[in-house]
């Protein structure tokens, strides 16, 4: 990779990392370190990353540092039996994505990252598989279980205006 | 099947216990019974031996049942299709199954609340510190430094190729080289004075002497390189690197009369102050010169070009050297 690709890398996917990040620890700062973190360690591989894999390869870094991070801080359980389910049938939003977001940092770690891959980035299963290190089944599962929570958190469609 | 006796009755017992006799042998068995009532006292007792059966289960059968995908997902069969439906999982007949549960508004219903479950990236949350983490760079044309290095390279070579000494180490190398010929040839190291007498010549003039027509035309001479030398001498000279024939062009060009004859050799009035038009500067520049034209004819690169400005009497005036971007420019002479 040269130096102009690892400067395109840069205007490309920073901000995409940057939002996938901070929407897993909700920490300005913290995610912050982490993309520059990513970048940094893209640069020192720069020769055995090759440009078409640049994404990828950033997304994957961000990842495990972020994981990495969260198990430090001990702040959020990676398993998903800790899920809680917290129904806003009796509430009415003005924007669903605005819920859906509020859903999404209810989900455990591991579901929210993969279907944040997935909504977010258009990652196929395998990706997302690559970049998380879990099985293409395993991925499956979690955005499956994760979509199907997502949509009982809204509830009904009256809910939606 | 043979009547039932004292010897046979256990086989119409096990039968009988068994529900195997058919109804003229349970006439004939109960018959045998009434006329012997201890053996009816001992089937009686058979009857009493029966083995109840156990309650016990096997505990894994739930490892043994193959789960559906929706189980498998731990959600509902209708919420599978929904999600495979976004997913576009679904295979044609989950597609049909899907529609045939669409027919239920409640269904509907909520399969439109799944579509809603899409997450969108907000776009106003950008990662602030991008120019730190940009790398700056020097925009490099590949062909110009190619173009450079080549030059370079091809001026190097005729630099190494050509006779750039300086005259001391030239007239050195070429009175070191005379020395060992003639020590080669046996002649006496007085011929070239010699001469210089009987030809009356100022001891501050001397002769040059090269070979070819100047060799063949005087006896008096002894020549340092005679196309007849030993290949000793040949190869002696290749060693020293003393380039004859530019000599012999110099020589030419202060030498009034071109006919060379033993009595009018090509004469200097004082070979040490000879006034050489091209010296060694003019001689590179001429030679880069040559090398930049060599190279723009195999590479047919118009981006790299070398002009020399000379003056009448030969010597560099300016030299202009262009590769792409990249320019030298240097005058030695103003007009």
């Amino acid at each position: 990779m040269t130096v102009n690709e690892y400067n395109k890398s840069v205007e490309a996917y920073s901000d995409h990392i940057y939002r996938f990040i901070l929407k897993n620890i909700k920490n300005e700062n913290t995610a912050q370190d982490i993309v520059q973190d990513s970048f940094e360690k893209l640069w020192i591989n720069r020769k055995a990353v090759y440009f078409t894999k640049t994404k990828s390869y950033l997304f994957t870094t961000a990842y495990r540092t972020m994981i990495d991070i969260i198990r430090k801080q001990k702040r959020i359980s990676l398993t998903d039996d800790q899920t809680i389910f917290e129904s806003h049938e009796e509430n009415s939003f003005s924007d669903i994505q605005e819920i859906l977001h509020e859903a999404v940092e209810k989900l455990p770690e591991i579901q929210r990252s993969v279907i944040l891959l997935r909504d977010y980035e258009g990652y196929s299963y395998k990706e997302i598989a690559d970049i998380t290190n879990l099985n293409e089944s395993q991925v499956k599962v979690y955005i499956y279980r994760a979509r199907v929570y997502l949509k009982n958190y809204i509830g009904k469609i009256e809910n939606l205006v | 099947m043979e009547t039932i006796n004292n010897h046979n009755y256990e086989v119409f017992f096990l039968d009988f216990l068994d529900g195997n006799l058919s109804e003229s042998e349970m006439k004939e068995f109960s018959r045998f019974l009434q006329k012997n009532p201890s053996l009816k006292e001992e089937l009686e007792s058979f009857e009493e031996i029966t083995l109840e059966p156990s309650d016990i289960k096997f505990e894994n059968k739930q490892e043994l049942i193959k789960k559906t995908q929706a189980q498998h997902f731990e959600i509902t069969e209708f919420e599978y299709l929904c999600v495979a439906d976004i997913e576009k999982d679904n295979n044609n007949e989950e597609l049909k199954q899907l529609k045939k549960e669409l027919s239920v508004s409640e269904n509907k219903a909520a399969y439109t609340v799944f579509n809603a479950v899409k997450l969108q990236a907000n776009e106003n949350i950008v990662f602030s510190n991008k120019s730190k983490l940009l790398k700056k760079y020097v925009s490099v044309n590949f062909r110009t430094v190619i173009s450079v290095a080549s030059a370079a390279a091809i001026l190097l070579f005729f630099v190494l190729k050509g006779d750039f000494v300086n005259s001391d180490s030239s007239e050195s190398a070429g009175k070191q080289l005379s020395e060992k010929v003639i020590k080669n040839k046996n002649v006496k190291s007085d011929v070239f004075e010699d001469t210089n007498t009987k030809q009356n010549i100022n001891p501050q003039e001397q002769i040059l002497v090269t070979h070819n027509q100047t060799i063949k035309n005087s006896n008096k001479h002894v020549l340092a390189f005679d196309d007849n030398e030993p290949q000793n001498n040949k190869d002696l000279y290749k060693e020293l690197i003393v380039s004859i024939p530019d000599i012999k062009n110099e020589a030419l060009i202060s030498n009034t009369d071109p006919i060379m004859t033993p009595e009018n050799p090509m004469k200097f009035k004082n070979f040490n102050n000879m006034n050489f038009a091209i010296n060694n500067k003019d001689k590179f520049w001429k030679y880069a010169e040559k090398g930049i034209h060599i190279w723009k004819k195999i590479t047919k690169d118009d981006d790299i070009q070398l002009t020399n400005d000379y003056a009448d009497n030969g010597s560099v005036n300016e030299v202009n050297f262009i590769a792409s971007n990249f320019q030298f420019r240097k005058t030695y002479n103003k007009k």
